[in-house]
């Protein structure tokens, strides 16, 4: 699109193999991410997508292969800030934590901030406005816990994208969201991608409408069956193979 | 009624070293209950008189060692074990509680052999058990205000990563928090606190003094911030109020401090139950509006 976008990829796996109890999870994954790129990472349940991230992010070691994030060694890489993560419905968090929405989105600049500094002006500037972008400022003084599920999701959004990440990693996070509120965060998504140059992956089981906003796309079932970009993804047969499961899988939602 | 508590120069240390318990006891309670761990204090505190059990064993051979206080060979105890909860807790990321009670038993288990080595409890034990104000010995109180002088500085400086890594773990090591040195230094330092208030209140109940303040503070804060005022100043009150009438009534101490403790979480709950505010409507969502 833009002219400003380099080719250089800022993540790549190369040759990414994981076992689990002899069993195969990843297997030769090879997956370049450039700047700007909007990527859809989609595959059925348990294809590995949610451990190929926790792989690129080094929470999990893979048996073999590499990992080079801008440009850096896995090992070697400390800019972490450049990398927003907003980790499966936020599975980790523990709801009854007593923390308001703004505590918890100030948690993304600690790194940032470093050890044994304080939060300054500037920083709590920044938390309103990331706030005000997903619009949640309103609830800055509520309890985390006592947000719906969908809101809470824009909370740990805000939180991902308060350190101003180059990259944003999400994984699934329209999961228990209404049809109508996923396209619009869909547009949200692709006016940071095109506005601000956001690089975006987007970790996915439901192809549904996520193809029309995507640049690209990568499919993923243990092994890379195709990563191309979105509009030969939707020309190809791949698109109809995981498009039929998608189908499947809304009725369930719908049916909750 | 206080002045003449304040008479006595052993009660003020007494009293100065209750404060300083009622005040860290609550702060680090606040971390280890939110991160779902209050039974480690409970494994600690087990393991810290299994160290004073020793330390008195010992002295029974080499008899140097009763000029040293055994509360340092508690406090060894405690850190050590504390590095290795840490280490279990680790090893069963799915089921951290379980290192919990393999330290609890570990402690109860050497506890009771080196007891009964040394011939059955002595009243020097029974101290650590309930705690005894009048056992608050100068040498305790200059140690503990080093302690709190201590462990304030690192809370203060290490806040928001100890908060972040409470929070959520796995996200605060993605955001490059150096998780595993924070917690490692969180744990000795909850060792340290709880082998501390040892005297004051006492083994059995040192887990009490650092969960229930915190749990009627959790019913009355909104943030985080919150949390802290609200279980220091319930620690505070329980800890001088308890103190006070356990001399006043000469029963122990550690008893005192719990039941007022105990007392001031009853309020509290009722307090939310009068005002039309149970507890689990602090759990009730909102109506959704999703991402409009």
């Amino acid at each position: 699109m833009e002219n400003s976008r380099s080719d250089t990829p800022i993540i790549e796996l190369e040759n990414i193999s994981l076992k689990r109890e002899n069993q195969t999870i990843l297997s030769n994954i090879d997956l370049r991410i450039r700047k700007g790129e909007f990527l859809g990472l989609v595959g059925p349940n348990g294809s590995g997508k949610s451990t190929l991230i926790k792989i690129l992010l080094g929470l999990i070691r893979p048996d073999k292969g590499n990992v080079h994030l801008f440009d850096q060694h896995l090992k070697q890489f400390k800019h972490w800030e450049k990398i927003g993560y907003v980790p499966q419905k936020a599975a980790s968090i523990n709801t009854g934590f007593p923390a308001t929405v703004y505590e918890v989105t100030a948690m993304g600049l600690f790194a940032k901030v470093g050890l044994l500094r304080f939060l300054k002006k500037s920083h709590k500037q920044k938390i309103d406005e990331v706030l005000e972008t997903v619009g949640m400022l309103e609830y800055k003084h509520r309890n985390i816990g006592a947000l719906s599920g969908g809101q809470q999701q824009r909370v740990f959004i805000a939180r991902a994208l308060v350190s101003e990440p180059e990259v944003l990693i999400l994984d699934e996070p329209t999961v228990g969201v209404d049809a109508a509120s996923v396209e619009i965060f869909y547009q949200l998504l692709t006016k940071w991608n095109q506005q601000k140059d956001l690089t975006l992956l987007l970790v996915t089981h439901d192809v549904g409408v996520m193809t029309s906003y995507v640049t690209s796309v990568a499919c993923l079932n243990q092994t890379l069956h195709f990563h191309g970009s979105s509009r030969e993804f939707e020309t190809s047969e791949l698109s109809s193979l995981y498009g039929h499961d998608v189908q499947v899988i809304h009725h369930d939602h719908g049916g909750q | 009624m206080i002045s003449a508590f304040l008479n006595y120069d052993f009660l003020q240390h007494a009293l100065w070293t209750g404060v300083m318990v009622g005040f860290l006891a609550p702060v680090i309670g606040v971390f280890i209950v939110v991160r779902r761990l209050a039974l480690i204090t409970d494994a600690l505190s087990h393991i810290t008189l299994t160290g004073i059990a020793f330390h008195l064993l010992l002295a029974q051979t080499f008899t140097f060692l009763q000029l040293y206080n055994p509360l340092y060979m508690g406090m060894g105890f405690a850190v050590v074990s504390s590095l290795l909860i840490e280490k279990l807790r680790r090893l069963y990321t799915a089921y951290q509680e379980l290192s919990v009670p393999i330290m609890l038993s570990t402690g109860i288990g050497l506890g009771v052999v080196f007891i009964s080595l040394a011939d059955g409890f002595n009243n020097d034990l029974f101290q650590y058990l309930f705690g005894s104000i009048i056992a608050v010995t100068e040498e305790d109180f200059l140690a503990i205000s080093a302690l709190t002088v201590i462990v304030t500085g690192l809370l203060l400086l290490f806040y928001k990563e100890l908060m972040f890594l409470s929070f959520d773990e796995e996200q605060a090591k993605v955001n490059g928090i150096a998780g595993r040195s924070i917690n490692t230094m969180f744990i000795i330092m909850t060792a340290l606190v709880i082998a501390s208030s040892m005297k004051v209140v006492g083994i059995l109940l040192v887990s009490s003094l650092m969960t229930l303040p915190v749990a009627a503070a959790v019913q009355l804060s909104k943030s985080f911030k919150q949390m802290f005022f609200y279980a220091v100043m319930i620690g505070e009150c329980s800890v001088i109020t308890g103190m006070l009438t356990a001399f006043y009534l000469d029963v122990s101490s550690g008893g005192m401090i719990v039941m007022t403790s105990l007392f001031i979480l009853l309020i509290v709950l009722g307090f939310r139950k009068a005002a039309g505010m149970p507890a689990r409507l602090l759990k009730r969502r909102e109506p959704s509006a999703e991402f409009e």
